[in-house]
């Protein structure tokens, strides 16, 4: 049984990270004695202080150039998104705006089209219902997502018909009828599970039904080859249950299986993106 | 300016074996607590001119590390195998069981990946770091009230799945979460 009060340090005893300046001599002896006599009666304390005397032969050996190498890259990567970071606000808003609103009018004067043009359908709701999987391909109305890109200093409304590279920006808009929640994830070329949307947690992230929203944040394309196949569950009650059925699905029938459930079902979206194995303006990025 | 390789050893004999222990204590695996003290020693390099103005070496590596520990929790969260990664964890014996505040380390890394990034940064300075609550506030940046609110939340969200999801949680853990609650409700009245 615990007991409750150690649990939070009520200031009898040092912290691990004072415990930790002790041990490396960064404070002058006076104070790094008196940390040590206040942890001397606690045993948490004194097994931590013993822990870190055994850390010395468990940490890796010193390399040089290991590190110079790491930090090399971790320069490079801050360097670059400081660049995306700066290219993202010098965006001017009403270019932003204007791509935006056309686009929304574009799919507002497409879905008036739909409704005026096609007959009522009785759609199913649900998986179990879905009776017929590949009768309302491309009729689908309970979510869909689209996206916007970011590259090169351009912004504009993303294709699955083009070719796509490490370091593209990437912002998710989505619309809904009836739905209010959505879990987005990707399953990249190395066959990795990555979930965006929410970023941490187990719920899912409302939506608002109706019109098209942009979903906050972005993301930036790594360096996993040959595709990016972007998933949009709507309405789903938790993050576990979709990445499960995503999972199963990529064991069982591959990418194309997942391809095939974004088209046959009405609560699932997906975006294919083609990446390609060399941007050809790999040198300037 | 560059620290030179003189340096950076003395460092790394210094700090690395306190980075290690605390990785490894919150990440629960050797192979992220050896990632983490490269990661930190090589943001040394990059941050070498601030971090040599720094008053404590330490607290500005405790930072860089509990970054890092925030960014593998964050990964883990999206691996699809995530759920028997953490069942595998959490009937391992845990390697600090003897000398933790903690009846099982795992269940609570479990739990911290339910959690936000500050409440994560929270859990991890309480209950791993041996923080009070006005440190572990200090080194999030946040009032003590907010750091009660968001530990509140956490506990509320982390008790709520716990009770609906399905995986393996020691009821040890269950014990520790629904007895932080009285506990919570007496921060205000601490000194």
């Amino acid at each position: 049984m615990i007991d409750l009060d150690k649990l939070i340090n009520p200031g009898d005893r040092p912290s691990r990270l004072e415990i930790g300046q002790a041990w490396s001599s960064e404070i002058d002896d006076t104070q790094a004695r008196a940390i040590r006599d206040g942890a001397a009666s606690q045993p948490a304390s004194v097994a931590w202080l013993e822990g870190l005397d055994a850390a010395r032969d468990e940490v890796a050996p010193f390399d040089p150039e290991l590190l110079r190498k790491r930090a090399f890259r971790i320069r490079e990567d801050e360097q670059r998104e400081a660049e995306l970071e700066a290219k993202r606000e010098a965006q001017p808003r009403a270019a932003w705006w204007r791509e935006f609103l056309s686009v929304t009018g574009a799919v507002a004067a497409a879905t008036v089209a739909i409704v005026v043009l096609l007959p009522p359908v009785d759609r199913p709701t649900t998986r179990e219902q879905h009776v017929t999987p590949h009768t309302t391909a491309g009729a689908k109305g309970s979510g869909a997502i689209d996206f916007y890109l970011l590259r090169d200093d351009q912004v504009h409304p993303g294709s699955e018909d083009e070719i796509h590279w490490a370091g593209d920006r990437v912002q998710f808009s989505y619309r809904t009828q009836g739905e209010s929640t959505l879990v987005l994830l990707s399953v990249d070329g190395r066959g990795e599970l990555n979930l965006y949307y929410p970023d941490v947690g187990d719920d899912p992230v409302p939506v608002v039904p109706g019109e098209r929203h942009m979903l906050d944040g972005s993301i930036i394309l790594d360096d996993a080859p040959d595709f990016e196949l972007i998933l949009a569950y709507f309405g789903h009650s938790s993050v576990a249950e979709v990445n499960d059925e995503v999972r199963a699905i990529l064991d069982e029938e591959g990418r194309e299986g997942l391809l095939l459930l974004a088209e046959d079902y009405m609560d699932v979206d997906s975006i294919f993106l083609h990446k390609g194995e060399t941007s050809p303006a790999a040198g300037e990025r | 300016m560059r620290p030179t390789d003189a340096e950076l050893q003395t460092l790394y004999a210094q700090y690395a074996p306190v980075i290690h222990r605390r990785c490894r204590s919150i990440l629960g695996n050797e192979e992220d607590a050896h990632d983490a003290v490269q990661e930190t020693f090589s943001r040394v390099i990059v941050h070498w001119e601030k971090f040599r103005g720094e008053s404590s070496p330490l607290t500005w590596m405790y930072r860089i590390s509990t970054n890092y520990c925030l960014n593998r929790i964050r990964n883990r969260r999206s691996r699809a195998d995530k759920r028997q990664v953490h069942r595998d964890e959490i009937v391992s014996t845990s390697f600090e069981r003897a000398g933790s505040l903690w009846e099982d380390e795992a269940t609570v890394r479990r739990l911290l990946e339910l959690a936000d990034d500050q409440e994560r940064a929270i859990v991890i300075h309480l209950f791993f770091d041996d923080m009070t609550r006005e440190q572990a506030a200090r080194m999030v940046g946040v009032s003590v009230p907010t750091l009660r609110k968001r530990l509140n939340i956490f506990l509320k969200r982390a008790r709520k799945a716990m009770e609906s999801d399905g995986f393996a949680l020691a009821a040890g853990a269950v014990v520790v979460l629904l007895s932080l609650l009285p506990l919570l409700l007496s921060f205000g009245e601490a000194p």
